[in-house]
């Protein structure tokens, strides 16, 4: 069975519990898929047109069709619903969607990693190759030795003395938003294969009715580990007040999570008759929506909790913007004060 | 008369299957003289030793077969849980022992069943009480009544039919308990 065919899952969930109810109202399954009414059916058909009122005008009200559609109705009336249950689970997020995304975001770590200690990946925990054109910063001051002024101390403090922390933060804010895009990957993986084991139980315990034993099974719900705490490192430069929460992927983690390594809620199903399994399925589905909630907020929290630690603290990320940039030809002056 | 239109199901994609056709169990005495195959459902397939027959006794054998049964049973239900592990994608040992009022009486209306099968002919007759007291009567003269083949084909069809009629007995239990 495969997510795929969820749809198809649930038109055969709907046609294995109709079965079982033909089966228990006296319908004869002839094999080819149709059911042939119980034989008492036929008495209806059989009543005078004026039974109960010899000589008098009462007709017949019910024939054999309507007993037909009457238990169809009924039945029809407690498992239609199904598909529809499982409508908004067929098109959940693919989880190779997310791909590009992460590519892209493994792209701009490479380009911000200055190859020190702290450009670890602090989702996955593996270290991510040095960018050598960054290290030409560390001996730009050499350069600079002879360059005196307020121009040379300004760039100095606003660029030299900053780089560093401000390229490990934007380091740091670039893995969190890949460690978030590889929790929506691993939130829709799990989604995925939880929703399509709903269906592939719920059609073997419809087959396991009949067996001697209760007929009981669980559900494990791995998305609820699917979005992951991990221990983030703090932001250079207001680390103690930057309180953050960061997320990754179970997909990806390797060893760096610091929550959510237990065992995934289980919910206990039984069922010994197709009303019974449907229900369970039923409270089975209710639950999983309620569980990609959940894992959906733990990103959605992390996400609003980066967007704002990166709107409070510009200065943590961004380099101010140099005077020399919004100057014109006129505004440059000598030391002593003369427009060049 | 009008005759009612079928109602149209539709058939399971890839056809029926029987849900137990991979449950394949093994049974033997201790002595390895009679020995049982559980396939599927409710087929049964009887095996005594070479020679065996000629010497056995009807006594003899109905205590044979009486604690094959039992041995049967057990093997079954062993693999019986391994399919259902299989089916459901998880190891299944037991019944979970969390019941609520229905599942208590389910447990005890299912130990108060007295499943029985019989031989076409009526001669061999295997009893179950909850699946847990057996019993095999001969009737005298079956060992004369049969040769070695068509004794095993006829303790066959009484030990499938003892299935079908606990798999019966249960059906009717869970509708009575569970609706």
């Amino acid at each position: 069975m495969s997510y795929e065919e969820l749809g198809a899952h649930a038109t055969e969930i709907v046609r294995k519990a109709k079965e079982w109810e033909l089966t228990r109202l006296g319908y004869t399954d002839m094999g080819d898929g149709t059911w042939m009414p119980p034989a008492g059916y036929s008495y209806a058909d059989n009543q005078p047109t004026n039974y109960g009122d010899p000589g008098g005008t009462a007709t017949q009200t019910t024939s054999s069709q309507d007993m037909v559609d009457r238990d169809m109705a009924e039945i029809d009336g407690k498992y239609d619903d199904i598909p529809e249950l499982f409508s908004p689970f067929t098109w959940l997020p693919d989880p190779t969607s997310f791909d590009g995304a992460i590519t892209g975001m493994e792209n701009v770590q490479a380009r911000l990693s200055a190859g020190a200690e702290d450009t670890t990946d602090p989702a996955s925990g593996s270290p991510v190759p040095a960018n050598l054109v960054l290290d030409g910063m560390d001996t730009s001051s050499d350069y600079l030795a002879r360059w005196t002024g307020v121009a040379a101390m300004a760039f100095k403090q606003n660029f030299v003395d900053t780089f560093e922390s401000i390229t490990t933060n934007q380091f740091l804010a670039a893995s969190y938003v890949k460690g978030a895009l590889e929790a929506e990957k691993s939130l829709w993986h799990a989604a995925r294969a939880n929703v399509d084991q709903i269906a592939e139980d719920t059609l073997t315990a419809l087959e396991h009715m009949d067996d001697c034993g209760k007929n009981e099974w669980s559900m494990a719900f791995t998305v609820a580990g699917a979005v992951v705490a991990i221990a983030a490192i703090p932001f250079t430069g207001g680390a103690s007040t930057l309180a953050f929460t960061a997320v990754g992927g179970a997909l990806s983690i390797g060893g760096a999570a610091i929550g959510n390594t237990d065992d995934p809620p289980e919910l206990p199903m039984a069922g010994e008759s197709p009303e019974a399994v449907c229900d369970a399925m039923r409270e089975a589905l209710r639950e999983l929506k309620s569980e990609i909630s959940k894992a959906e907020q733990k990103v959605y929290d992390s996400m609003v909790d980066l967007n704002n630690i990166l709107a409070v603290n510009r200065s943590l990320f961004v380099a101010p913007r140099p005077d020399l940039a919004d100057s014109g030809p006129g505004d440059i002056r000598d030391d002593m004060g003369v427009p060049r | 008369m009008n005759q009612p239109a079928p109602v149209v199901l539709g058939t399971p994609p890839g056809g029926r299957r029987d849900p137990l056709a991979d449950l394949d169990a093994h049974a033997s005495t201790p002595d390895g003289r009679v020995g049982v195959r559980i396939r599927g459902r409710s087929s049964l397939t009887v095996t005594l030793a070479p020679g065996y027959y000629d010497q056995v006794t009807e006594t003899e054998l109905s205590r044979q077969l009486t604690q094959l049964a039992r041995l049967a049973f057990v093997q079954r239900t062993r693999a019986y849980y391994e399919l259902r592990s299989r089916a459901f994608g998880r190891t299944v040992t037991r019944e979970s022992s969390s019941y609520g009022a229905r599942d208590l009486s389910f447990t005890a209306g299912r130990a108060s069943i007295v499943a029985s099968g019989s031989s076409p002919d009526g001669r061999i007759r295997v009893t179950a009480a909850g699946m847990e007291s057996w019993t095999v009567d001969l009737e005298p003269g079956t060992l004369a009544a049969y040769d070695e083949a068509g004794f095993c084909a006829a303790v066959a069809a009484a030990g499938h039919d003892l299935i079908e009629d606990q798999f019966r007995q249960i059906r009717r239990l869970k509708d009575e308990i569970y609706g």
